[in-house]
């Protein structure tokens, strides 16, 4: 519809954040307070401020109301009840719920690759659809080698993100940043702990060898959280005092990870 | 919810509800392109649907533009206002830490988190321990005290929280290398450190109320050196761990132990005992016996942290 291809790509015109950063577009957005940049868990909700366009947009709508108020019916049948067709001017379910798998990817391309550079506004689309995916395949590989621990894996992330954006907060001087922001960071770095958990399906990794593997893991997730968050926080000073709690945030999942537990 | 007003509910759409009683009349909505971001009583992110978003938003206002539903917001606010002041009278004086003085124990540099671990193992040489000054630059007078990037002698709160953190990730790793590893440990170890600072804190609030020790940022400051105990924690459990043989532990701990009650009795004379280059007129002025106590008080205080780093050790 007239939504996907506007804004799937990234940016377009001014409706419709769905990628809500200064990535592609002009400035005429970086003076918004931070509800306008789709902060918040889908990332897809619209501002007062971007939806100013929409009700011109709509398609069938009369003054401004949407297809749905204006009385447009849907077609009946068992074909269109499991379908994907609704009223004409819905947005795609994905982009209502603010999964963009274009994003995830290069977000998680970013993640992987810790020698280039890291724009300072990649992480402005702060979805939790990425991190939760992740959190949720250190626990499948976790299962699969044995261990049952994703209630641990989940308070372990909820408790330590909390507070570290609580001392990301503190830190700062000049900058701020909220907790979906950090929440996003921390699960999109992650992943080098996810294929290192992947590892451990195939050998144990309660030797030499594991060791090696998880400090490694550990080393490369610290490295690209802690520069996606002095790049936000703007404390290139103080790189390696952002970086010590990142490194004990991820041990956490590292020790959890390579010790198997007695029971 | 939001609600259509004055269309007959025939067929209600999917999204929005549709209550099916009469609604009293309302007036007729204001034009759509005047009413999208003047309302305040309306949230601003995302309350209405996708495509219906500055329409509606001008339908909606009217709702609270009745005189009534107007007495109804102002008496919510004022109940909430109320709610947080009654919060804050009776909670504010445990914890009355506003966040630019929090934020201030966190300006730390890295030459200053380097230079403070090796004081804390090696006080012996160090000179001046008085903590200097802040002089505000348009009227010259004293502003309070420098913050930790400027000044070795500031307590910090960034250590003492890093080295808490590390103890309780440090004893579950030994606890997994030692074969007794679960997931629980980990909360285990955390509650059971927090409650031991909590208890030491308690006790130092105790002991600055029996002295009429009154500045609230002179707890915080105690609670901040109180946490530098956890560095030598962790020394001595690493090397428990990885020199075999229980001489040397020993022989570490009494060493950060020691070094760790020589810091304490050097820092915080300045933060227990009333300091001469403070305004002496608005400082209360102390007895010689009222200062003995507080000499006994912080002698008592250094020793007694080896019971608890003691405690620290011993259970894990």
């Amino acid at each position: 519809m007239s939504y996907s291809n506007q804004n799937f790509g990234g940016g377009g015109s001014n409706n419709l954040q769905f990628y809500a950063s200064n990535y592609d577009m002009p400035a005429s957005t970086s003076s918004a307070e931070p509800y306008s940049r789709g902060g918040g868990i889908g990332g897809a909700i619209p501002t007062f401020g971007g939806s100013g366009g929409v009700p011109g947009a709509s398609v069938g709508g009369v003054d401004g109301m949407s297809a749905a108020a204006s009385g447009e019916r849907l077609s009946g049948g068992w074909l269109a009840a499991f379908g994907t067709g609704g009223y004409s001017d819905e947005p795609p379910l994905l982009e209502e719920l603010g999964i963009n798998f274009g994003h995830i990817k290069s977000k998680t391309l970013t993640v992987l690759n810790p020698l280039a550079r890291v724009d300072q506004n990649i992480m402005d689309d702060s979805d939790l659809a990425g991190p939760i995916l992740f959190c949720l395949l250190l626990g499948t590989s976790l299962l699969f080698s044995g261990k049952a621990h994703f209630g641990y894996i989940y308070g372990v992330a909820l408790l330590g993100s909390i507070s570290l954006h609580l001392i990301m907060n503190l830190m700062a001087t000049t900058g701020s940043i909220d907790f979906i922001r950090t929440a996003s960071v921390l699960g999109y770095c992650l992943l080098p702990l996810v294929c290192a958990s992947a590892f451990g399906v195939l050998i144990s990794m309660d030797n030499l060898i594991g060791y090696f593997i998880s400090t490694l893991a550990i080393f490369w997730c610290t490295y690209s959280s802690s520069a996606m968050f002095v790049a936000v926080l703007q404390l290139s000073d103080m790189r390696p005092l952002v970086a010590y709690p990142l490194m004990l945030f991820y041990s956490v999942f590292a020790v959890m990870s390579i010790f198997a537990d007695k029971a | 919810m939001f609600h259509q007003s004055h269309r007959p509910p025939s067929s209600p759409p999917l999204h929005h509800p549709i209550p099916q009683h009469p609604i009293p009349p309302m007036r007729s909505p204001p034009p759509v392109q005047h009413a999208v971001n003047t309302n305040p009583y309306i949230p601003r992110t995302g309350a209405s649907g996708y495509g219906e978003g500055g329409a509606e938003q001008g339908r909606y206002g009217n709702l609270f533009n009745d005189a009534t539903a107007q007495v109804g917001l102002q008496v919510g606010r004022n109940a909430m206002l109320a709610g947080q002041e009654y919060v804050e009278q009776n909670f504010g004086k445990y914890f009355s830490m506003s966040m630019p003085t929090l934020k201030s124990y966190f300006n730390v540099s890295n030459s200053y988190v380097l230079r403070k671990l090796f004081l804390v193992l090696f006080p012996w040489r160090h000179k001046p321990w008085a903590r200097q000054m802040k002089r505000s630059e348009v009227s010259g007078t004293v502003e309070g005290f420098k913050d930790p990037r400027d000044d070795i002698n500031a307590p910090d709160m960034y250590i003492p929280v890093m080295a808490f953190t590390t103890y309780i990730l440090l004893s579950s790793i030994l606890a997994g290398i030692h074969g007794v590893y679960h997931p629980e440990i980990l909360g285990y170890i955390a509650s059971m450190a927090f409650a031991i600072v909590i208890f030491e804190i308690l006790g130092l609030k105790l002991g600055c109320y029996l002295l009429s020790i009154s500045n609230d940022s002179q707890l915080m400051d105690l609670v901040a050196y109180s946490g530098y105990k956890f560095i030598g924690v962790i020394l001595t459990m690493i090397a428990g761990t990885f020199i075999p043989g229980l001489l040397i532990k020993y022989i570490v701990f009494l060493y950060t132990f020691a070094a760790n009650a020589f810091f304490l009795l050097r820092s915080l004379r300045y933060v227990v005992l009333p300091e001469s280059t403070v305004n002496a007129a608005t400082s209360m002025t102390t007895t010689q016996r009222q200062r003995q106590r507080r000499i006994q008080f912080l002698f008592a205080y250094s020793f007694m942290c080896q019971f608890v780093l003691m405690w620290l050790l011993v259970k894990s």
